[in-house]
């Protein structure tokens, strides 16, 4: 279940993208990327706020579905969610592993 | 199998054109997410954790090839070529763009399928045992009445915005393979003494976060006032169900707040007062009618026992095994019922990719009379299948890697999406599915442990019916960490039970581990082969459970 961030480090936005569904992030140039590590990094409550009332307004615009604020940190360069739910969020799919009986399956 | 007549498809069609108009309008940014969200929901779209979800109902798990090949289609076109069959009976595809969604719909309604009360506060798919139709054990086809009930509670004008949610199952077996009392109403079709079709009326069960076992209320209604008896309930819960808080608003709440007897009384009465204007009392022809469309398909005169598969078993071990674990008794000499585990080891429970549903409509085709169900336990089930035919079929089914013979051993897992998916789900559960498949996958080891069913939910809302497995594992959010607490001795037949907590959860790493010091007690302590894991357990207790797996915690 989402749980709002405690904003207690750094914090990226994120939302779906209103077409696919697909999770998104907001870059530092406005645009809405798929990957975590090209969002826009903030710090602290009053540039939390910034960011958020920008998704906010590009959720108004109808680019993307329900922004919201997400902790983060930063290890070797890359930026990592702090919670599960955001990690698995951020890597875009599930962490099941390959299924060998859908492999096995295309090649009927 | 279900027909649309000409208002079914008026409506779907009519259903069709209006959400396309309402997908245009939400993408121009004429509807805001806020007023596009109840519209979506009603067509069973979500946005869940990765993308758009489309919930797609399939009547009481009836399908067939054609259906099946555009769910096979649709899953190709539209999505990432596979879906995932529910406990609902239903199938949901994970990848959806929104804007494809009236596409989609579209194909479906060509095929008469929908995805309309799939979510929101109306009556979902009504469910059914999957074998109806076949079942040795069954009195009558119990989908003459789901059937009868789809039909009733489809877009009804006065229980379209109900407090919450409302499911209805149905059996006709003493043997309750549709969990019919953890529904809000449970249907056991029964005979009365002349031979007369009736209905044990259950009320009030269901999972969730607060776990209940319906209570009767009726030991036999007459078949004619099905309809208006469901009325009667379904009035009462509206006006009196809770609309102030959902964790609160479902029948059960409100049966367990006000009494079983008040609540049956208060059914009675608005009974009685439905009754004496007599409008819904089902004609007969009428339900003659319904039941034609579920006439039997014509079965040939077989002996009872093949030679040709007697013969084929004693040269195939695998044959022999998956015939003595995912094959049931037919209701007619030389046929049976065949189960198609979508739970080969490793595999996300429930999922089926699109090559696969294409096999299985080619077999149904070929060999079961273009039926095919889907199970409430995430499997396929093809009902009437020759003796015969078995050998080849099994062959079939190896193919498409559909042949994994483990129909309700231990790795017959149920599992919710879980946070793989879901954008409620606490923990993850299809992981875990998978870890525990993987650990008792030896078929030596499954067959030595017999009938078990491991039931597993990402959180509370209970998709995955944890609190009616033998094992049921709930995953639970602790301090950002995946915990999974294991209940005991829950199950959802005849005999309905709701597990115990056993005590303290799991980390994600200690819970494979526990489930096998639970079922390494059960084969220590049990009386023989014979004794399965429930009735060890309700012999026992929990206590030497318990015991084994704290014993080192002091």
């Amino acid at each position: 279940m989402k749980k709002d961030a405690k904003g207690a480090g750094p914090q990226v936005v994120t939302a779906n993208a209103l077409e696919s569904g697909l999770v998104v992030f907001r870059a530092p140039d406005g645009r809405w990327v798929r990957a975590i590590d090209e969002a826009q990094l903030v710090r602290g409550r009053e540039e939390a706020a910034v960011l958020l009332d920008a998704a906010t307004a590009d959720a108004a615009r109808n680019i993307v579905v329900e922004p919201y604020l997400v902790d983060v940190r930063e290890e070797d360069g890359r930026i990592m969610p702090v919670l599960l739910r955001e990690a698995i969020r951020a890597a875009g799919g599930p962490t099941i592993v390959e299924v060998s009986a859908y492999l096995h399956a295309a090649a009927i | 199998m279900y027909r649309y007549d000409e208002f079914d498809r008026r409506f779907v069609a009519e259903r069709v054109a209006e959400f396309r108009d309402q997908v245009a309008r939400r993408l121009s940014g004429e509807l805001t997410e806020d007023e596009f969200r109840p519209l979506r929901l009603m067509n069973g779209v979500y946005l869940q954790l990765h993308a758009y979800m489309l919930r797609i109902a399939i009547p009481y798990g009836s399908l067939n090839a054609t259906k099946l090949r555009r769910l096979a289609r649709i899953a190709r076109t539209y999505d990432r070529g596979f879906g995932h069959f529910t406990t609902r009976q239903n199938l949901q595809f994970n990848w959806i763009r929104l804007e494809d969604v009236p596409a989609i719909l579209g194909e479906l309604a060509e095929v008469e399928m929908h995805a309309i009360q799939t979510s929101g506060n109306c009556i979902r798919n009504v469910s059914a045992d999957h074998f109806s139709g076949a079942a040795a054990d069954e009195v009558a086809d119990p989908r003459v009445y789901a059937e009868i009930l789809r039909q009733w509670s489809s877009l009804h004008p006065e229980f379209s915005f109900l407090p919450r949610k409302f499911k209805i199952a149905v059996t006709a077996a003493e043997h309750d393979r549709a969990a019919i009392q953890v529904h809000d109403i449970g249907l056991h079709v029964k005979r009365g003494e002349a031979g007369e079709i009736g209905f044990s009326v259950y009320v009030g069960g269901g999972l969730g976060r607060t776990p209940m076992v319906a209570k009767k209320v009726r030991d036999f209604l007459p078949e004619a006032e099905l309809l208006s008896y469901c009325e009667a309930i379904l009035r009462v819960y509206n006006l009196y169900g809770r609309r102030d808080n959902k964790y609160k608003a479902r029948i059960k709440i409100l049966l367990h707040e006000a009494g079983v007897d008040e609540i049956a009384r208060q059914i009675e009465e608005e009974y009685e007062q439905v009754r004496r204007r007599g409008v819904l009392l089902l004609p007969r022809e009428e339900i003659d009618r319904i039941a034609a469309y579920f006439a039997p398909p014509a079965f040939e005169e077989l002996p009872a026992r093949s030679v040709t598969l007697e013969r084929a078993k004693a040269l195939d071990a695998g044959l022999a095994e998956f015939v003595a674990r995912n094959v049931t008794t037919h209701k007619v000499p030389g046929y049976a019922s065949v189960t198609i585990s979508l739970k080969a080891i490793g595999a996300p429970p429930g999922d089926a990719s699109a090559e696969q549903m294409e096999a299985v409509a080619a077999i149904a085709e070929a060999y079961a009379h273009d039926e095919v169900r889907v199970s409430h336990e995430q499997n396929l089930v093809l009902p009437h299948v020759r003796l015969d035919d078995l050998p080849v079929v099994y062959a079939a089914l190896q193919k498409a890697d559909l042949a994994t013979p483990n129909a309700g051993y231990i790795t017959d897992i149920i599992a919710c999406p879980g946070l793989d998916y879901c954008s409620l789900a606490n923990a993850r559960s299809i992981p875990v599915a998978q870890r525990i498949a993987e650990r008792f996958g030896d078929p030596a080891r499954q067959r030595e442990i017999g009938d078990l069913k491991i039931k597993i939910s990402g959180c509370i809302n209970a998709c995955g019916h944890h609190h009616v497995g033998h094992i049921g594992i709930l995953g639970v959010d602790r301090k950002g960490e995946e915990f999974y607490q294991i209940t005991l001795g829950g199950s959802g037949d005849e005999m309905c039970s709701i597990g115990e907590i056993v005590g303290k959860g799991f980390s994600s790493e200690e819970v494979v581990d526990a489930v096998e010091t639970i079922v390494d007690t059960y084969l220590k302590l049990r009386q023989g082969p014979g004794e399965t894991f429930l009735a060890a357990f309700r012999r026992l207790g929990e206590a030497p459970f318990r015991e084994a797996l704290y014993a080192d915690a002091g």
